[in-house]
């Protein structure tokens, strides 16, 4: 199972000395004088360089690139940086450099950040500029070989950071601010009323009140923030998954945002931003592992860093959001149903016995059994002049769809390393799953974040907060970006374009 | 002054920009189901293309329904982000009337599903019949009843095949006898079915 799971994805992590073969071969390709493998062992050795800091770039297994630089009181001196030649051009050079500037921005003391580059080497110099370095001065025969150098500098000052962020995937029509990660306001007008009759959210329906509400919204949002369109640094929107009526209608508003202001527009992964609305809270810690939970979705997702995600488990057929809103149906409670069952559920007692939804050897899950079987269960009882005890049946339900998720998230600690365990997604309201959830960070002894209820529903602070490091990352979109209501988190940096 | 016209409710995507209501640039094509995709590149191509900085836009006319439920939303959209944010008013358009070819009587119908038509009969600035929809064997037998009136739009789904050409032109014509909207804020496609 571990095998077919190692799929391939980028990762950076620090350079160990196992590494060093490969460098030396990654080194030899790069640089017209490359390191000896002795000066490699120095500089990873924290008792001859303390100072020196390495990072490799791993592709599944395979290095494929990576970076060194220094790190003095006041400043930092990046000393090399190689990618593969077979991989070059594809924005993975920019991808190390942003995580060492992103590692020594986080210091805070840092204030500027220094290179020497041969001053024929146009392509290294191009690259260096597209990231914020000028060029100081010429270091004449600085290189061995007599070539000159230029002196580059990026000064790391600390630039403010305006996102508006716009969300319409289902129900709630949400737009969004933040300023260097603080949310200035996050405006959301709820749909659930209009969707009531339906016992679920009416797609049509949906897409009509998302266009209805979007420059309501936009004002609103833009008013509680005090500040002006032309502030906006970057326009982020969700781009799925989600219903594709409601998506197309966010992705206009953003993208006629984007032209008109000539800023970029950055595309956000839903789910991702859920599991990401938690920095609101507190920061993520690696490796974790991510329950995703709502009414369209439920995935057990592996994190081994910064939007580094693995799908370990998810449901096959129904969200586990979905079979509560349709057993609370059946039971006559209303819609959503995640807020009566709750409530019942404490009243009563697991007097019925249900299938669980877990899957056996794997960490998926089916709650489409358990939907049909409480629903036939229900209808039988009254076919035979019987009542259901509806507590009971609450209680049975939520104890039995709520177990399965939190066992496979405890299996999950036997293959993988786990520092942290995080809630997301609209069914992190419910207060057993939370409760289930913290006794078991704690018999694990581990982290866990589980966000606050206003966290929990669809909104677009946490794609606000989402854009931020996408902001760093450049994952910026052309105009002609299109919705995919079943984008996959594992490809939230992939969009098809037209 | 920079106008603004835009259209997406039915299989094609159409912009026009006039200065001083002289067409200073034009697109139309087809882009069924991929106006969401398509609009707002073409709209950025055009601008640049023409060397129009979108902020100059004084006003746009829009075409608001009825049609395919997401093609009327996408230039509406467009067109309320745009009019908020620049605080610039709207003229919304029939999707029917701007079909029309202005000098004869025009019989604008667009597909409505269900062996229905959405169908508005239009000439010059009259409105010879209001916006409505037709079971397709009424409106074959208006047709048949009026028969010096041409036929306007994609008519595939009665049987008959036609190119449907760029609106943008009658648009402009019809610019003077629009109204503006009372708010850019709440202004809603027609859709003409209820859910």
């Amino acid at each position: 199972m571990s095998e077919e799971r190692k799929e391939r994805r980028l990762l950076v992590r620090e350079m160990e000395l196992k590494d060093i073969p490969t460098i030396l071969t990654i080194s030899e390709e790069s640089f017209l004088k490359p390191w000896t493998e002795e000066q490699l062992r120095r500089e990873l050795d924290d008792k001859t360089s303390p100072f020196s800091y390495s990072f490799v770039l791993e592709y599944g297994e395979i290095i494929i690139g990576f970076i060194n630089f220094w790190l003095t009181f006041e400043s930092a001196t990046i000393n090399l940086i190689a990618i593969r030649s077979f991989v070059k051009r594809h924005g993975l050079g920019s991808l190390l450099l942003q995580d060492a500037l992103t590692r020594i921005r986080q210091i805070g003391t840092i204030q500027t950040v220094t290179l020497e580059v041969r001053t024929h080497n146009e392509e290294a110099i191009n690259f260096y500029q597209k990231h914020g370095f000028n060029i100081l001065l010429t270091k004449r025969a600085y290189y061995d070989n007599g070539d000159d150098a230029f002196y580059m500098i990026k000064i790391m000052k600390e630039s403010t950071r305006t996102i508006l962020a716009i969300e319409s995937s289902c129900d709630e029509t949400s737009v969004a601010i933040t300023r260097n990660g603080k949310l200035l306001s996050n405006v959301v007008a709820t749909q659930i009323d209009m969707h009531q009759k339906y016992g679920g959210v009416m797609p049509e329906m949906a897409s009509r009140l998302h266009t209805e509400n979007i420059t309501i919204v936009l004002k609103e949002a833009l008013e509680k923030a005090k500040i002006t369109l032309d502030e906006v640094d970057a326009f982020a929107v969700t781009r799925g998954p989600g219903l594709i009526g409601a998506l197309h209608v966010g992705l206009q508003a953003a993208k006629t945002l984007a032209l008109i202001y000539k800023k970029p527009l950055i595309p956000v992964h839903h789910l991702a931003a859920h599991i990401y609305a938690n920095e609101f809270v507190k920061e993520l810690k690696f490796p974790l592992i991510a329950l995703v939970v709502s009414g369209g979705n439920t995935e057990l997702v592996y994190m081994r860093g910064h939007f580094n995600f693995e799908i370990i488990g998810q449901t096959k057929d129904d969200a586990v959001g979905e079979c509560y809103d349709k057993v609370a149906r059946v039971l006559c409670l209303g819609y959503p149903g995640g807020v009566p069952i709750d409530k019942l559920a404490r009243k009563g007692k697991h007097s019925y016995t249900l299938p669980t939804p877990a899957l056996q050897n794997s960490y998926d899950f089916s709650y489409s059994g358990l939907k049909t079987h409480v629903i036939n269960l229900i209808n039988n009882t009254k076919q035979r002049g019987e009542s259901i005890i509806v507590e009971d049946l609450c209680t049975s339900f939520q104890e039995t769809a709520i177990d399965a998720l939190v066992n496979k998230t405890k299996k999950a600690f036997e293959e993988f390393e786990i520092k942290q365990i995080v809630l997301a997604g609209g069914v992190s309201a419910n207060s057993y799953l939370r409760e289930m959830i913290l006794e078991l960070a704690e018999e694990k002894n581990v982290d866990a974040i589980v966000p606050p209820l206003w966290c929990t529903t669809d909104q677009a602070a946490m794609i606000a907060k989402t854009a931020e490091y996408l902001y760093d990352l450049q994952l910026f979109a052309p105009l002609s970006l299109g919705v995919d209501p079943n984008w996959r988190i594992e490809e939230f940096d992939k969009f098809n374009i037209n | 002054m920079y106008t603004l016209y835009l259209d997406s409710s039915d299989k094609n995507m159409s912009i026009g920009i006039t200065k001083d209501n002289v067409l200073i640039a034009h697109y139309h094509d087809k882009a069924w189901q991929k106006q969401s995709e398509l609009m707002t590149k073409a709209l950025d191509d055009l601008f640049y293309d023409n060397k129009i900085n979108p902020k100059d836009i004084n006003e746009i006319v829009v075409g608001i329904g009825p049609g395919s439920y997401t093609g009327v939303r996408i230039a509406l959209t467009i067109a309320k982000v745009f009019a908020y944010s620049l605080n610039i008013p709207i003229y919304p358009i029939s999707s029917l009337r701007l079909l029309a070819d202005f000098e004869k009587t025009s019989i604008c119908i667009i597909n409505a599903r269900s062996e229905r038509s959405y169908v508005g009969v239009y000439n010059k600035e009259k409105v010879i019949l209001k916006d409505c929809i037709l079971k397709n064997e009424q409106l074959h037998a208006y047709i048949k009843e009026h028969p010096e009136s041409v036929l306007k739009g994609d008519i595939l789904h009665l049987g008959m095949k036609q190119e449907v050409k760029s609106p943008i032109e009658t648009m402009i014509k019809l610019r003077p006898f629009l109204k503006e909207t009372d708010d850019i804020l709440t202004i809603k496609p027609c859709y003409m079915k209820e859910l």
